[in-house]
């Protein structure tokens, strides 16, 4: 029986979504799935494995392990791979996964991939796919030899299934690695407040927005269109608007119907968050932004002018 | 207090001016022109910058032969003191290039930072970074968007996750894999090669370790690439809409509504 | 050579054929030469057709059997075109495959440059790529103001005892510090643009295409159809496994016809007679130069204090169907070198000291061939029917000749002639064919 391993990120709010979509997939691959939790508190989240497909769930307690870092937590997620022998070992894309996976990886001299949007089998072995380039190429790869493969996985790799739950709880005794290893000393997050994931117009500032009181601009437009705020991490960073409404590679992906992008020069990172928008309004003052090259409707010109012409049509 | 640093560098596919056409996938990105990795770069000025500030050095390190940029010797050009190339002759995977650079890395010896970049081309991630750490034991950071403190011993970074930021402190010696966003006239910003240093570093021998001389017998690979397919690319139509003309944007807000 | 200041013999600025010419015979020489550069390797963006290698194989004797030389030219063509004719004059000679060849080649100048720039510094001359030359330093006032140095792009200087001016054509180093030297020329320079593209074609569809020996080369100059309204022509060499193809038009003729460089690149590309000679080629590069075409009237003072200037940065161009620079180019960095060194023997780097570079120009065959062609620019600029109207009658004259008809041949043959004269005055005709005269 080949076992697969899901290694499962949670916060206050619970096991994460990915984490949940990791856990389908596993499912849907066949196999034995086992379930990792490693923290403190866990026994909510140990709930939430099971009723999402886990046959096992493996628990790692401990109190150093309560605010995730790398290094004692790939000691202890090493240590497991060890010892229940998976053929495969699923984390999550994020900036735990990304983190954590090729530590793990490093440690144990396995395989390693990040960042793939599928995994199938292929005879005794995984065929991983991966989108590459700037979205211009999905590469597959093939893990060799023997030894664990140890995955990333993207948003959007499989839909969350609850299943009838009723699996065991095997809770582990180990403990991290000694030694120094760091600590976190503080995190500035914001609680996640809107949904930029479903809003079906978001209306996106970029460092041309150039203060606050123009972001207010671009707050009344959305307003009008009975949309969002979104922004690049350039915006965020200067402090206009909170980090829940970053828009690409470390912030949200977002699929509105209209993405209006003002005073953003459309840098990749920001790009693959709004990659499935379906109609995208350009409005920037360098005529060679790259923004226009995904832009439906290009509009040259000062947004501080633009956009109060485009709230006094609306009306 | 000084400190040593070595920063892993590399060349890349320059992805930058690619739009529409697609890539030839027999010769994959073959017709692209390289460039440093701009990640690279940044970690190059980072380490720069602290020996500027603290004294110590800079080591860089390389795996594979240079291509169209020779980016060893563009770190000496720009002020790193010492550099090595690891040579091989076939593609590896990134396990293998970890074994090549954390044996390379026992052999340049002490050191208190080794830094890398998060890869653009590919997606953002640092596979490297992680599996490099884990073969040296030394503690890992990964999106690492600046060193707010560098004590002995200790660093202290602040590093990009979902919904905001976390600082985390670490103990030296430590793999940081920094993905530095540069604001507007940012004081990170890579500093330029210097004229000076060309004239004089142009033909300065860089050495050369093979896998054997690094007592490696060939690491196995792990990971084969194979198979790469084009993806429909999304073909937007751009109309372009005048800004002084209030007819024009109205014509576009129905448009859009 | 200190940590903080660079103080050398002799700077140049620009790794052309010129700057690095001048450095070859410096640095053999023993001075302390160095080459600036902005380009990320020498002649990364330089182009050029033929290269006219006599001044080059006294520097490097044989040349061609080390250098990335692409053809040796057996066969050069002159073609009149017409919009869908052509009238072409061919020749060549087995001689010119054998050495000296001669002296002209084809040469891919990124290629060609990188090697130059290799004997320069093997000759020990310092070479700095990638860095720009900001404006040349400047010290002393009135008649004592002279050259010492360059500042770069950043923080940096370079000191020299002389700068050498080798920055090609419009070069604003160049241009500024003949300004602030008392050096700038009577006339202001004009300038053609230059815009080529290099197609790839294997070996032996180029040799077959052209009717060529392998490794033989074919150089063809094109006046006429395209160009019309343009003062200036096309051109296509053959290298080894490429094309190139191009024009050259006076830049105020592009504009007064409202013409965009590309479209007349591509209406070239199109005529049947370029057409064929492309097929199947994948386009490799495409490149665009100033080109200075003042000619003799044109010209600066070659010397100042502390400054000599060199090649296309001081004119230096044949632009009859020779279209000679890069040959005139190297000569000039020969005998700046040479006025160097004397100048060096005396100690004294003041224009007087390094007037001998003016002197050696002046009594130079490539000056000659700049004096002889003294005229061209105005009167191409006077007479637009040598570049329009001409070539299109010519083109045609043997096209109706030779066309059948069920006529008579002298019917034909006087229809020909009378469709060649129409609405030509003879007596212009005649005064222009002997202006033309001064052309070739
Ligand atoms: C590891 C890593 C992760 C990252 N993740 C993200 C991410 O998740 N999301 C993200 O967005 N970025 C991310 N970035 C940053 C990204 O690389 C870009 O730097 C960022 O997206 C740029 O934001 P911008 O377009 O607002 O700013 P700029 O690039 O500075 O663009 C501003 C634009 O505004 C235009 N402009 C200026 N004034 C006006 C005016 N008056 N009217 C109209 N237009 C005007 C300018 O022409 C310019 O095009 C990341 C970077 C790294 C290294
Ligand atoms: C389309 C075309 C066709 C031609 N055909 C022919 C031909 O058939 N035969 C022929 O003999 N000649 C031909 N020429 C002319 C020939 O290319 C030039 O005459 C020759 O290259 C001149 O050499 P140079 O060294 O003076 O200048 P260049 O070769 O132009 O070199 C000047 C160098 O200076 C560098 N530079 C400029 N500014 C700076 C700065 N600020 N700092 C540092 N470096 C700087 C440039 O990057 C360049 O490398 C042609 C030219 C063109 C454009
Ligand atoms: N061949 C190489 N030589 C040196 N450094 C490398 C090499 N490949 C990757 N790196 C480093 O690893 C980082 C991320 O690479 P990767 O994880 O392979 O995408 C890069 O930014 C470099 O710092």
């Amino acid at each position: 029986m080949t076992r697969i391993l899901v290694f499962l990120e949670h916060d206050e709010n619970g096991v994460t979504d990915l984490s949940l979509q990791a856990l389908a997939l596993a499912g849907s691959l066949g196999g034995e799935v086992e379930a990792l939790l490693v923290g403190q508190s866990l026994a909510a989240a140990v709930e939430v494995a099971l009723a999402h497909g886990a046959a096992q769930v493996l628990t790692v307690e401990h109190a150093t392990l309560a605010n995730y870092l790398a290094g004692p937590v790939s000691s202890v997620v090493a240590a497991v791979v060890t010892e229940r022998d998976p053929v495969l070992v699923l984390f999550q894309a994020s900036t735990v996964g990304n983190d954590l996976a090729p530590l793990t990886a490093g440690r144990l001299e396995a395989a390693c991939l990040v960042d793939c949007d599928g995994v199938e089998r292929a005879g005794n072995s995984w065929r991983l796919l991966r989108t590459e380039f700037d979205a211009r190429v999905r590469a597959a790869y093939q893990p060799e030899g023997t030894g664990p493969v140890l995955v990333t996985l993207k948003d959007g790799v499989a839909e969350v299934r609850a299943t009838a739950g009723g699996g065991d709880v095997i809770p582990l005794d180990l403990s991290p690695a000694g030694g120094a290893t760091g600590e976190v000393l503080r995190r500035e997050v914001v609680k996640k407040t809107v949904n930029l994931k479903d809003a079906r117009v978001i209306v996106g500032g970029g460092a041309g927005v150039g203060s606050r009181e123009n972001f207010a601009l671009l707050e009344r437009l959305a307003e009008k269109l009975g949309g969002e705020i979104g922004a690049t991490r350039a915006s965020v960073d200067a402090g206009w608007v909170s980090a829940e409404r970053q828009i690409g590679q470390t912030g949200v992906t977002v699929k509105p119907d209209l993405y209006i992008a003002c005073g953003i020069s459309g840098a990749v990172q920001h790009l693959v968050g709004i990659r499935d928008a379906r109609t995208v309004v350009g409005i920037n003052s360098d005529p060679s932004a790259p923004i226009f090259r995904v832009s439906h409707y290009r509009i040259v010109g000062d947004l501080t002018s633009v956009v109060p012409k485009l709230i006094e049509l609306l009306g | 207090m000084s400190y040593h640093i070595i920063v892993v560098v590399r060349e890349v596919w320059d992805t930058r001016d690619l739009v529409g056409e697609p890539l030839g996938l027999d010769g994959v990105l073959k017709p692209l022109p390289r460039r440093f990795d701009p990640e690279d770069l940044n970690s190059l000025e980072q380490a720069l910058q602290i020996k500027d500030r603290e004294g110590g050095s800079v080591t860089v390190l390389s795996v594979g032969q240079p291509g169209e940029v020779d980016v060893l010797r563009e770190c000496l050009y720009r002020g790193a003191d010492e550099a090595f190339r690891v040579t091989t002759d076939e593609d590896l995977d990134t396990g293998a290039r970890a074994a090549l650079l954390a044996a390379a890395i026992r052999r340049i010896g002490a050191h208190d930072l080794v830094l890398l970049g998060v890869s653009v081309p590919e997606g953002e991630n640092s596979l490297l970074a992680g599996e490099l750490a884990g073969r040296l034991g030394h503690a890992q950071l990964t999106y690492v968007d600046s060193l707010t403190e560098l004590v002995p011993g200790q660093v202290t970074c602040r590093r990009e996750i979902e919904m905001g930021s976390e600082f985390v402190r670490l103990p030296l010696p430590a793999v940081l894999a920094l993905g530095v966003y540069l604001l507007k006239d940012d004081p990170r910003t890579p500093r330029a090669a210097k004229a000076m240093l060309k004239l004089k570093l142009k033909k300065a021998p860089i050495p050369e370790w093979s896998a054997a001389e690094l007592g490696l017998a060939g690491e196995p690979r792990r990971m084969r690439l194979a198979g790469l397919t084009a993806l429909p690319q999304r073909n937007v139509e751009t109309h372009d809409v005048d800004a002084g003309s209030e007819a024009a944007l109205a014509a576009l807000l129905r448009d859009i509504r | 050579m200190s940590d903080e200041q660079v103080k050398v013999d002799v700077l140049v600025v620009g790794a052309g054929p010129a700057g690095i010419s001048a450095a070859l015979c410096l640095a053999r020489r023993g001075l302390e030469v160095v080459v600036v550069e902005r380009g990320e390797s020498a002649g990364a963006k330089n182009m050029g057709g033929l290269l006219y290698g006599t001044v080059l194989n006294q520097l490097i004797p044989n040349f061609h059997e080390q250098a990335p030389v692409e053809r040796a030219v057996t066969r050069r063509r002159i073609v009149f075109l017409g919009p869908e004719r052509q009238l072409a004059l061919d020749f060549g000679s087995e001689a010119w495959g054998r050495a000296p060849f001669n002296h002209t080649w084809t040469v891919h100048r990124p290629a060609f440059d990188r090697w130059f720039a290799g004997q320069a510094e093997a000759a020990g001359a310092g070479l700095v790529e990638g860095t720009v030359v900001e404006r040349v330093l400047l010290e002393g006032e009135g008649a004592a103001r002279r050259a010492v140095g360059v500042q770069l792009r950043g923080e940096e200087q370079f000191r020299a005892d002389v700068v050498l001016l080798a920055d090609g054509a419009h070069g604003l180093v160049s241009q500024a510090a003949c300004r602030e030297l008392g050096m700038a020329g009577p006339k202001p320079q004009h300038f053609a643009l230059g815009v080529k593209e290099t197609i790839g074609l294997p070996a032996g569809v180029i040799e077959d295409r052209f009717g060529l020996e392998p490794g033989q080369g074919a150089a063809i100059d094109f006046i006429g159809a395209p160009f019309e309204n343009l003062i200036g022509g096309g051109f296509i060499y053959t290298q080894q496994e490429t094309v190139s193809l191009g024009f050259a038009g006076r830049l105020e003729s592009l504009q007064k016809a409202g013409l965009e460089p590309g479209d007349v690149l591509e209406r070239f590309k199109q005529h049947p007679e370029v057409r064929r000679y492309l097929r199947g080629g994948e386009l490799l590069e495409y490149s665009a130069h100033m080109i200075p075409e003042g000619g003799i009237d044109c010209l600066p003072q070659f010397a100042g204090n502390g400054a000599l200037v060199l090649g296309d940065a001081a004119g230096l161009v044949n632009m009859s169907l020779y279209k000679e620079g890069t040959n005139h180019a190297m000569f000039s960095g020969t005998q700046a070198a040479e006025a160097v060194l004397e100048a060096r023997e005396r100690g004294d780097f003041s224009r007087a000291g390094l007037a001998s570079y003016e002197r050696r120009m002046a009594g130079s065959a490539a000056l000659a061939d700049l004096r002889k062609y003294r005229e061209l620019p105005q009167i191409l600029e006077s007479t637009p029917e040598l570049l329009g109207l001409y070539p299109d009658r010519v083109s045609r004259l043997l096209v109706d000749y030779f066309t059948v008809t069920e006529d008579s041949k002298a019917d034909v043959q006087k229809r020909a002639l009378r469709e060649f004269f129409q609405g030509l005055s003879k007596l212009k005709l005649v005064r222009d064919l002997l202006r033309a005269r001064k052309l070739l």
